[in-house]
């Protein structure tokens, strides 16, 4: 039997940032109906950003990191201000496939600009490190556990309390209503299309420093938190986040294990496929009632 | 409705990103470790201590009568400014036609190889090019698909009608086309990767290929001190359970278990398989690794973030000998990466190097210096050489006779003089290495020459038996 307590301690850091991740989708889904797939990707452009601005000027590294979060808030509300309202009308499923464009674009952008050489960020908390009952631990890992559980909550509370939120909520339930009632759904939209992007800054932030600065491996990182979001059912934020400390648990866990090593990428898969299949029964069962 | 349609596709796009199956094979044989011809005993070094540097300490145990990289002079070595016939008059005449197939996926990129290459057929033909022909390079991309590759290789021969083929780097070509070029009767000069490019008398790759060189770096592991088990780590891709099979019967001809594995590239969690290749190997076990450069630097920096550089002795195949890499690296790796290197550091200052260096920075300064950038440019070189002595005619025939007659190719990048003599019918030309490891930001040699491990499962002892009877590899 190995030692899990090592792979533990990754797969809760590494779910957390899934599961931030993942209720960044949720909100935007639930505001604009766009389930965006470049979400990675645009973590990983802004993460490159911060390595370039770190490698070859004399920017303070804090500059440089909070010019990733602020490149995924920017990016993201570009394109929501932009392209949002002609998507607008659009199904939800050609909405998503145009966030696959913007994906595609910044894979290869990325590639073009940063794809020959080995990239790295090393973020000062990676540095700062404990030891408890014999495993590591670093403050970014404590970060990626405690961060998105506020992030959570904050959003969580934001939606509830809040002019903004309680209007996203109303856009969330039927966006014509909502429009006819007064709410300046546009503006409504770009802060959903800012605060969700500003979290994938941060989450890329996180995620090079967890996984590394791979522009291929970040970019498809959110296929774990996309996955988390269908657990939630793209609408339900603190299942969301359970999903993703789930799903970064598993296939951490299943790291450790030689013989199941091998399937531990199909986790978001499998479980994603689980939660689809309880809901598709639960709902039957309640139409039998 | 379409929140169902959204899911469905959803968990479609997850089904095609979770596909792709992963092999891992252990292997835990025990036995007692075998004397065989030419693999040497490991040093005595204490504890689990990375060799010592050249720089001012001594060197590590290394084999018998083999010596450092080819000082400048030879025969081949290119002068400052000058490539091929170095007129400094742009070529003019009717092209010479020469091909090249890559592969280029997410996580092995190997256009550095065929654009360091090209880069030197550039200089060629701003230098006069094969008298007064100028080289027309052309090269086509894989992704590792048997169908496509057969096409391209078909294409290139039958259609654009190349007359040779130069700097072919793939996971797949050699096993794909091998009948084909040999039906053909085209002699390649290659960078080889799968086994299939070293078993031909028709490939003669400037390189070793993983297999040599992950042996060559568990060679490395093993004079540090590593201990108990040796693990092998390699991409997921056809053909790479050979290329692990060398390190661990390596390891168990030594003593060690031998664990091999396979890896999706690029890798999703590094911290997580970083602990277990730790718990893999056990403390004091060694760890090759065979990726390329941007795909083991997340590794890397897993390894040191969680505190694991010094629970194993990490070694390598080739690839990540890049100063880039270095420079991405904190102190902690200081002399503790023992990379396999099939030629001589970037830095070495030595003719041939400074040439390369010079070569690429004029024609292809976005390609890094890097192991890559050697293969391409040796491959370039040695192809030129072979066209520049052509009598008569350049046709498919005197090229590709002038291809498989090269012999003693000198180079200070190699540690030996490289040959194309089909004769034996498996080319592993280069089969001396060197190693290096990263300090203080750059990569560092920190063995000399020695001879890849001979071992039952290759070929290397009849190779080097025919290398003494035919005079080759020497120089």
């Amino acid at each position: 039997m190995p030692d899990l307590k090592p792979f533990i301690v990754l797969g809760l850091a590494l779910g957390g940032v899934f599961a931030m991740s993942g209720v960044g989708l949720v909100v935007l889904y639930r505001a604009t109906g766009v389930l965006n797939l470049a979400y990675g990707a645009i973590g990983a452009t802004g993460a490159l950003i911060s390595w370039s601005l770190l490698d070859a000027t004399s920017t303070p590294e804090w500059v440089a990191y909070g010019a990733c979060i602020a490149f995924g808030g920017l990016a993201t509300l570009l394109y929501g201000v932009v392209l949002g309202p002609p998507f607008a009308p659009r199904d939800p499923l050609v909405k998503a496939t145009a966030t696959l464009g913007l994906l595609l674009i910044l894979l290869g952008v990325m590639q073009w600009v940063w794809g020959r050489d080995p990239h790295a960020i090393t973020l000062p908390t990676s540095r700062w490190n404990y030891d408890i009952g014999g495993v590591r631990v670093s403050w970014t890992q404590i970060i990626g556990v405690a961060f998105p559980i506020l992030v959570t909550a904050a959003t969580a509370v934001y939606l509830r309390v809040t002019k903004v939120g309680t209007a996203m909520r109303a856009l969330a339930n039927d966006r014509e209503i909502t429009a006819m009632l007064g709410v300046p759904v546009r503006r409504v939209e770009a802060a959903a299309w800012l605060g969700s992007g500003l979290v994938c800054g941060a989450a890329g932030l996180l995620l090079s420093n967890l996984v590394g600065l791979d522009i291929v491996g970040l970019t498809f990182l959110v296929i774990p938190a996309l996955a988390a979001a269908l657990n939630g059912r793209l609408t339900s934020l603190w299942i969301t986040l359970a999903a993703g400390f789930v799903i970064g648990l598993v296939q951490s866990c299943l790291t450790a294990f030689s013989d199941l090593a091998e399937y531990r990428t199909l986790t978001p898969f499998v479980l994603a496929l689980i939660a689809l299949l309880w809901f598709a029964r639960r709902r039957q069962v309640l139409v039998r009632v | 409705m379409r929140r169902s349609l959204l899911a469905v596709a959803a968990v479609a796009a997850l089904l095609l990103a979770s596909c792709g199956d992963s092999d891992d094979d252990a292997s835990t044989d025990t036995t007692a470790p075998t004397d065989t011809e030419g693999t040497e005993a490991p040093a005595t070094t204490e504890g689990t201590e990375a060799p010592a540097t050249t720089e001012g300490t001594e060197a590590p145990a290394t084999t018998e009568g083999t010596e450092a990289p080819a000082a400048g002079g030879g025969s081949n070595i290119q002068a400052s400014g000058e490539c091929g016939m170095g007129t400094g008059e742009a070529a003019a005449g009717e092209p010479i036609k020469l091909g090249g197939i890559v592969t280029n996926v997410p996580g092995i990129d190997f256009t550095w190889i065929s654009g360091m290459a090209n880069a030197y057929f550039s200089c060629v033909n701003d230098n006069g090019g094969i008298n007064g022909r100028p080289i027309e390079y052309i090269v086509e991309e894989e992704q590792i698909d048997p169908q496509q590759i057969a096409s391209l290789a078909t294409k290139l021969i039958e259609q654009d009608q190349v007359l040779g083929l130069v700097g072919n780097t793939s996971i797949i070509d050699c096993s794909v086309n091998r009948d084909y070029y040999e039906a053909q009767e085209y002699y390649l000069i290659i960078a080889g990767v799968d086994q299939a490019c070293f078993t031909s008398p028709n490939y003669s790759a400037v390189n070793m290929g993983p297999y040599y060189s992950s042996l060559g770096g568990a060679q490395a592991a093993l004079r540090a001190g590593a201990e108990g088990t040796m693990v092998v780590i390699s991409p997921n891709q056809p053909g790479f359970d050979v290329i692990n099979s060398g390190v661990v019967e390596y390891a168990e001809e030594n003593g060690m278990a031998g664990v091999s594995i396979l890896e999706e590239v690029p890798i999703n969690d590094p911290a997580g398989l970083a602990q277990r290749l730790v718990q893999e190997a056990g403390e004091g076990g060694g760890v090759v690794l065979d990726f390329t450069g941007p795909t083991v630097l997340p590794l890397l920096q897993a390894i040191e973030q969680q505190g694991l550089v010094d629970s194993v002795i990490w070694a390598s195949s080739t690839p990540p000998n890049d100063p880039a890499l270095a420079a991405e690296l904190s102190e902690a790796w200081n002399g503790k990466f023992l990379i396999n290197a099939e030629f001589n550091v970037l830095d070495s200052g030595m003719p041939d190097q400074e040439h390369m260096n010079e070569v690429r920075e004029q024609y292809a300064s976005d390609i890094p210096s890097s192991s890559f950038a050697q293969m391409g440019y040796l491959a370039g070189r040695a192809a030129t050489d072979a066209l520049l002595g052509i009598e008569g005619d350049v046709t498919k025939e005197s090229v590709n006779e002038a291809f498989r007659s090269l012999t003693n190719f000198v180079s200070d990048i190699w540690c030996k003089p490289w040959y194309f003599e089909s004769t034996i019918g498996q080319n592993v030309s280069n089969n001396v290495d060197l190693t290096v490891a990263p300090m203080d930001g750059n990569m560092v040699q920190v063995e000399d020459c020695f001879d890849i491990a001979e071992l039952p499962g290759n070929p290397l002892a009849e190779i080097r038996a025919k290398e003494v009877e035919l005079g080759l590899n020497v120089g």
